[in-house]
């Protein structure tokens, strides 16, 4: 999961075509005093002081992507102090190392930008520290021509260095941190220096060339500024590094409050995909522990915007909320179609009971998730058909889940010569179909206690063991779970090796938890792990959903196929509040998504004065359907 | 029963516990709780108390459950009596008896309901009379009043057991180190020191957190921590009665030391015994149900006070939730330090005790 957590953020590079040909634009925002001194600081680089003496090698041609649409709004306009709330206060500052992977990680990890990143709408890669990319005929190397403005927030220019020492950095034993140790290893095989401003990435294992950008994208690391000695994890806990993006940490209140402020004259403002976005001056991240508490304090306007995605928080604390009523918080459904996280009970196939797939089919159809969906989700959340949706042509949507069916229950369990004992539960040589589930969310107890309820109605007794969340993560990790209650990260590909290959199966501390062995299923992953072609690969992808379908190891509970969010109204959004795979349109720091929104000073002057006068504006609840996938 | 036979000096301390009025209706009113506890199923469950199909009785309340289609019901799962009970409505032959309130402590009780504007409502839903939800429901439509009591019954049961372990460890030990004295003593009472420095709760909550925890193991894990303060008074008691004349006399016509220490010392040492009990059983109940608050205790879903307080903190509109939690436990802890009171009043040993 953590691998897929990081990998999600390792996406991709900037444009010195795109720069040079819009010498001006009309809708860039960004016209104060700082710009026109970045103006004559911003040198333009001829192609031979890019390239120095390297030329492709024959066939292979740069490109780059500077024809897919823009996606913020040319209306924006900068300034503004944006507030959110943090439910705890970040261990360390590092990105790597002992506790760097907490919930703050996502903030450190979208202020460093990468070589390339995913345009959100098209999914095509599109240039960000690096402007143009090249495959080379090997199959494993990418080429990429980094823009040569692109400079740190101390004013430091990033140099292919910098990408080279990012490969010292992540393999050193200093930063005492294994999985990057192995990932720059064994995945990175080789960052080269080719000359003045081209590097070269090269990965260990040959893929489709779009996923070669995905899977070996990289970044720089300031190597001014890391000392790596037997110190670092302690030096480098409270430092704050040097950022490639549009924002710096300023200031730190430990146990209270992070700031960070808008980098001056922040090199990429004028790229192209970067323009009119990243509006607001500064950031504010307050420590709120308690959902409830950061409620109260949104509802004072003390922080700007709140996910209220829960059916509770959209349906009574938001709709019921005066500020709301009254205009001054607005309201935002917005769907949208990323991969969905593969949400489910995964049974463990070396439990002996689960040996048998008649039964493992039994505690799918009864699994009444419909009346969870209905009276406990009010109908809010959607069924998750099955594993791997949301990535278009490689996902079988020919798969529909297996329904709640009494009958069925009782139908398969005779077939395999279980009766009902005298408790009701079924029973066969003495033993009895009782299994638990181990969950970590201590607020799926709601859906859980439904479904052990009706359950029990067909013969089936569902323990519930709840642990903390590591706690329960450990043990299915180490198998030792009957059925795991869990939601995957997801990756821009479908995984299969880690989830259901042999190779993975009856070990601790792999992925498989359902420890799914199968030459069958085996075969069907290697060839799709070896195939370079997205169509074959597709169909396999296809083909492997169905062979676990028909396994019958998993049963898929719900996904969310939007977000749901509440911000004061004077924050604005462009007319598309946000992008295909947004998860929080009022983001301000994410490199493909984040940023999209400015503050609106008029409209909070006039916030400020009617709430003291006991005015209203027009309520607004937008629900946009732009994204929703059919 | 040799050890309760009633001295007279014992006679008056009953006589004088008796007149405290206050303590004495609280003991009455809590022992009646626990005996109500104990037969629940017949108050409060969702099994009928007395069934009569076709000429025959059946009283599902104990043993094994009765699938529907015993009552001519079309499933094979445990009849749902309520439904039975409209079902015979109109049938003079058949009826059913249910109990005062016919909904179990894990039942979701989810059928649609909608407000005056028929907007459909979801749970918890409040207080309502014709489905005998008389203290409304909590998020999944379980029954407050039904886990409440239930609840009652597991935080008694659980002190009550936890009482028994914390008591016999701390009587036990604590003799042992008062009749020995010496080394023995002194290297008890360091240990317990030690010990004692342990901030149990976060150890409850660390183990709570690696494994799911029983009744029996959290008894355990609180107990591991628990005796050590009936231990420091037993040590105390036992020095005091060691000097006394009597022990001597039955020293020297030749009574073994577990003979002292089971017939003389700790009878008289009853009185302190007796009077720390409320306040250990109130002790239990709020540690349960802190933990419970906290997570870390019974997992769900056990019904528990702490897991109804949680619940009632985050859903604050559904006021009835945290209404009835909250009068519930000042009813029960101030029943039970009223009882404390006056069983301390009458064992007062400056009232009963003359030293020489």
């Amino acid at each position: 999961m953590r691998m897929w957590i990081r990998f999600g953020l390792l996406a991709t590079a900037v444009s010195l075509f795109a720069c040079t040909k819009k010498k001006k634009n009309p809708t860039d925002s960004s016209s104060g005093e700082a710009s026109q001194k970045q103006e004559v600081a911003e040198k333009q680089f001829s192609e031979a002081e890019i390239m120095g003496d390297f030329k492709l090698p024959a066939g292979v041609e740069w490109q780059t992507n500077d024809t897919d649409p823009e996606y913020a709004s040319p209306n924006a306009i900068s300034g503004g102090t944006f507030h959110e709330g943090i439910p705890t206060f970040p261990m360390t500052l590092r990105r790597v190392g002992p506790d760097a992977n907490g919930s703050f990680a996502g903030v450190l990890r979208s202020i460093q930008l990468s070589l390339l990143e995913i345009h959100p709408n098209t999914g095509r890669p599109i240039p960000q520290l690096a402007s143009h990319w090249a495959f080379d005929k090997d199959g494993v190397t990418v080429f990429y021509k980094l823009n040569p403005n692109a400079r740190w927030s101390d004013g430091k220019p990033i140099t292919p260095e910098d990408y080279t020492f990012t490969q010292e950095f992540h393999r050193s034993k200093s930063i005492v941190d294994p999985w990057y140790n192995r990932h720059y290893t064994e995945n990175i095989k080789d960052i080269k220096k080719i000359s003045n401003y081209v590097i070269s990435v090269t990965g260990a294992k040959a893929y489709p060339k779009e996923d070669l950008l995905y899977f070996y994208g990289v970044g720089p690391t300031p190597r001014h500024f890391h000392v790596l000695d037997d110190k670092w994890v302690e030096n480098y806990n409270w430092k704050v590094e040097p950022v490639s993006g549009p924002y710096q940490i300023t200031q730190v209140d430990k146990g209270k409050q992070i700031v960070l402020d808008k980098v001056p004259s922040w090199w990429g403002r004028r790229l192209r995909y970067y323009r009119n976005r990243f509006n607001v001056d500064q950031v504010v991240y307050t420590v709120i522990r308690d959902i409830n508490a950061q409620w109260e304090y949104f509802k004072k306007g003390e922080i700007d915007s709140m996910g209220i995605t829960l059916p509770e928080y959209w349906h009574e604390k938001s709709a019921n909320e005066d500020m709301v009523k009254r205009g001054f918080i607005q309201r935002l459904w917005f769907y949208n179609d990323a991969p969905r996280s593969d949400m489910g009970m995964f049974l463990n196939l070396a439990q002996p009971i689960f040996k048998d797939k008649n039964v493992r089919y039994a505690l799918a159809h009864a699994m009444n998730l419909d009346k969870v969906l209905k009276e406990v989700l009010r109908s809010d959340y959607e069924r998750l058909n099955f594993i791997s949706r949301g990535y278009g042509d490689f996902t079988n949507q020919e798969i529909k889940p297996r329904e709640f069916d009494p009958a069925k229950v009782a139908t398969l369990m005779q077939k395999s010569g279980w009766k009902r004992g005298a408790d009701g539960v079924w029973a066969k040589s003495g033993k009895r179909f009782s299994v638990t589930v181990t969950y970590g969310q201590p607020h799926h107890k709601d859906r859980l206690v439904v479904l052990q309820q009706e359950a029990k109605k067909c013969g089936i007794e569902l323990n519930l063991e709840e642990l903390d969340g590591s706690a329960s993560f450990k043990k299915m990790r180490e198998k030792k779970h009957d059925i795991a209650w869990v939601g995957w990260g997801t990756s821009m590909r479908p995984q299969y090796w880690e989830f259901f290959h042999s190779d993975n199966a009856n070990k601790s501390q792999t992925n498989n938890l359902t420890n799914t062995s199968d030459p069958k299923i085996d075969t069907v992953v290697k060839k799709y792990e070896d195939s370079f072609d997205l169509k074959e690969k597709a169909a396999l992808s296809r083909e492997v959903q169905s062979l676990i379908f028909e396994e019958g190891s998993i049963i898929t509970t719900f996904q969310v196929p939007y977000f749901r969010q509440a911000f004061w109204r004077y924050w604005k959004l462009p007319d598309v509040p946000a992008t295909k795979i947004s998860e929080d349109a009022l983001d301000p720091l994410g490199s493909a998504t984040g940023g999209l929104f400015w503050f609106d000073k008029k409209a909070y002057d006039e916030t400020q004065e009617a709430k003291a006068s006991k005015k209203s504006f027009e309520p607004v609840t937008a629900i946009n359907r732009e994204f929703k996938a059919k | 029963m040799k050890f309760f036979k009633m001295s007279p000096a014992s006679k008056r301390q009953f006589a004088r516990f008796k007149s405290i009025k206050r303590g004495y209706w609280s003991f009455v009113i809590f022992m009646s709780l626990i005996l109500v506890s104990v037969f629940l199923e017949l108050f409060i469950s969702e099994r009928a108390l007395l069934v009569k199909y076709e000429n025959k009785y059946y009283f599902p309340t104990y043993g094994h459950q009765i699938p529907g289609n015993v009552f001519g019901l079309d499933y094979e799962y445990e009849t749902n009596y309520r439904e039975l009970h409209e079902k015979f409505a109109g049938s003079s032959d058949n009826f059913v008896v249910l109990p005062l309130v016919p909904w179990g402590p894990l039942e979701n009780d989810l059928e649609a309901r909608y407000d005056q504007n028929s907007k459909r409502l979801y749970p918890p839903f409040a207080p309502e009379y014709a489905r005998k939800h008389y203290l409304g429901t909590d998020s999944t439509g379980r029954d407050i009043l039904a886990r409440l009591f239930y609840g009652f019954r597991i935080a008694i049961a659980f002190s009550i057991f936890l009482l028994f372990i914390n008591y016999f460890a701390g009587i036990m030990i604590g003799c042992f180190m008062g009749w020995l004295g010496g080394r023995t003593d002194l290297y008890m009472q360091r240990f317990i020191e030690v010990l004692s420095n342990i901030p149990f709760l976060y150890v409850v909550m660390i183990v709570a957190s690696i494994v799911t925890p029983t009744f029996y193991s959290l008894g355990f894990i609180m107990a591991a921590f628990g005796w050590i303060s009936m231990t420091w008074y037993m040590r105390t008691a036992t020095y005091r009665e060691k000097a006394r004349d009597y022990i001597l006399a039955a020293r020297s016509i030749g009574a073994t030391d577990f003979r002292i220490i089971f017939k003389h010392i700790i009878p008289n040492s009853l009185a302190l015994i007796l009077t720390f009990i409320p306040f250990s059983i109130s002790e239990a109940i709020v540690s349960l149900t802190s933990l419970d608050f906290l997570g870390y205790g019974l997992p769900p879903p056990t019904p528990s006070w702490g897991g109804l307080l949680d619940e009632g903190v985050r859903t604050l509109s559904a006021y009835w939730i945290l209404a009835s939690v909250v009068t519930a436990m000042v009813i029960v802890l101030i029943l039970v330090t009223f009882m404390g009171e006056a069983i301390r009043e009458a064992f007062d040993p400056k009232r009963h005790t003359t030293y020489e």
